[in-house]
């Protein structure tokens, strides 16, 4: 009986670290799906904003609404700021909607926090080389992404299941 | 009539002031809100309001209010909604229309393109004109829009210096003619809707609003009354609305506002060959001094238009100083007379 309670403990112990590292093995997919997701959402503000001259609240929306994800939330709160005249500039309206604080080491905020204090600022040429710049900043954060992911997955996914076997090898 | 429209100081134009000059003209009582004609902010310095009287400072307990550097990045950001690069032809043109038409001219720094202006930048001087819908101002200038036997509408240049109330007048004309008659026509009224065919109506009219002041429509539905037979082209260059405008809607009448280019005048002249009355506006003092205008001049003597209204100030804003008669150069009333509004705002009799 004490037998099968160890072992069943075990195999529950080795369960929970090998899901404990592929949820962080995950979460390094999942930066690098919403790092693309971004650069896509800019690409269409950038289309919004160059060929439609959509005003920057709606071109916001549909921008957010051609990526998902975490932009499309981002970006219909950004928008929504915009639109209710309290927020101040681009740029605030941004990192309000991304929840930014001091220091947040997030590619995107950075990327985006600069973009938003030139956007609706100039002719369309010039918002497209200022968008231009941002999503070659997203695209180096990306890359970066896709290396750790590449690197850090395969570990990740084995890892759990290796400290959670070891973990009950301890333990018995 | 008696209708109750909104405050468009509140209503439309305070959410495209900055924070400090809107709380100063909310503070304001309501009767100097409501004679407010402009609102001028200049870079630096303080803001003002213009009414019929005089201008008045805006104050913010009780001191002026400067426009700052901050104030004035909120007021470029809130009239051009944080999207300079949408507004480049209204930037080129010097004036940006807010939603209800109310126009803010801008004046900054001027980037050529050879010898036109491509945009402004370095914005230093707004002026947010307050447009005011005055449903009734125009009740004592139909008899003269339309022919004796009030079948047919005449065709009107509408004559004044800048801030005079052309368009407003020109508004309420569109508002009459597509309503229907409460001049008494026989072509009936908006109370008797339900009629068979053959039954009398006001008139089709075609708006070709290019600035978006006289219609102000926002998402395709005019947000001023214009009555259930007007038709509105908005934001296209007059002499191209006015041609889609014959074309695509038959109307009976075309009005536009401020003629003020050879081809604007040629279309009004094709339109009115058409058999399609035309209502405009012009810039100038009288038929005369419109006459010293190349553009007005050749359409004045191809007698495109029957009848000039001349407004003026001389009984305060918004008086009819002349109706001209173009055919006989006669005078059409004795003296001048002040137009009336006949709605309220904000349950204040106007």
């Amino acid at each position: 009986m004490i037998v099968a309670f160890k072992l069943a403990g075990g195999v529950l112990t080795v369960g929970a670290g090998g899901l404990l590292g592929l949820l962080v093995a995950e979460s390094y997919r999942a930066r690098e799906r919403e790092l693309a997701a971004w650069i896509t959402a800019l690409t269409a503000l950038q289309t919004e904003i160059s060929f439609g001259h959509t005003r920057l609240g709606e071109a916001m929306r549909r921008a957010g609404r051609a990526a998902g994800g975490a932009p499309a939330k981002v970006l219909a709160r950004a928008a929504e700021l915009l639109e209710g005249g309290e927020s101040g500039e681009v740029g605030e309206c941004l990192a309000a909607a991304l929840g930014a604080g001091p220091g947040d080491q997030r590619g995107e905020v950075d990327a985006l926090v600069v973009l938003g204090r030139r956007l609706g600022t100039s002719d369309a040429a010039d918002q497209a080389r200022h968008i231009g710049l941002a999503v070659g900043r997203l695209e180096g954060s990306r890359a970066k992404a896709e290396d750790a992911a590449a690197r850090n997955c395969r570990v990740w996914s084995s890892i759990g299941f290796l400290l959670g076997g070891m973990l009950t090898l301890a333990l018995l | 009539m008696l209708t109750k429209i909104r405050d468009p100081v509140l209503d439309q134009i305070c959410p495209a002031l900055p924070p400090r000059v809107r709380e100063a003209v909310r503070s304001l009582s309501v009767a100097d809100r409501q004679s407010l004609l402009e609102i001028r902010l200049r870079r630096g310095r303080p803001a003002m309001g213009v009414t019929a009287e005089g201008d008045l400072y805006l104050c913010c307990a009780g001191q002026p209010v400067d426009c700052t550097e901050d104030e004035w990045a909120a007021a470029v950001r809130l009239v051009t909604q944080c999207s300079v690069y949408a507004l480049e032809r209204e930037l080129s043109a010097g004036f940006i229309t807010l939603p209800g038409g109310h126009r803010v001219g801008l004046v900054g720094r001027a980037v050529l393109d050879g010898e036109t202006v491509r945009t402004q930048t370095e914005l230093s001087s707004m002026n947010y004109r307050v447009a005011r819908e005055m449903p009734g101002v125009a009740d004592r200038l139909m008899p003269y829009v339309l022919s004796a036997d009030r079948t047919r509408v005449l065709n009107i240049l509408i004559l004044s210096g800048p801030g005079l109330g052309k368009t407003t007048l020109l508004r309420d004309i569109a508002r009459q003619l597509s309503t229907g008659p409460e001049w008494g026509s026989e072509r009936g009224s908006q109370s008797e809707p339900c009629r068979g065919a053959g039954a009398p109506t006001g008139f089709r009219v075609g708006i070709v609003d290019e600035r978006s002041e006289i219609a102000a429509c926002s998402q395709g539905v005019p947000q001023n009354q214009l009555g259930p037979r007007a038709d509105v082209i908005d934001g296209c260059p007059k002499a191209a609305g006015i041609m889609m405008m014959i074309r695509s809607m038959s109307p009976d009448v075309v009005v536009t506002d401020e003629v003020g280019r050879d081809r604007d005048a040629n279309a009004l002249e094709e339109a009115s060959r058409c058999g399609v009355a035309v209502i405009a506006t012009a810039h100038a003092l009288d038929p005369e001094d419109a006459a010293r205008r190349p553009v007005l001049r050749e359409v004045l003597a191809r007698g495109a238009f029957d009848r000039a209204v001349v407004l003026g100030r001389s009984l305060g804003l918004g008086t009819c100083e002349r109706i001209v008669n173009l055919r006989s150069d006669q005078d059409l009333s004795a003296r001048p007379f002040r137009l009336e509004c006949s709605a309220r705002i904000e349950g204040v009799r106007r």
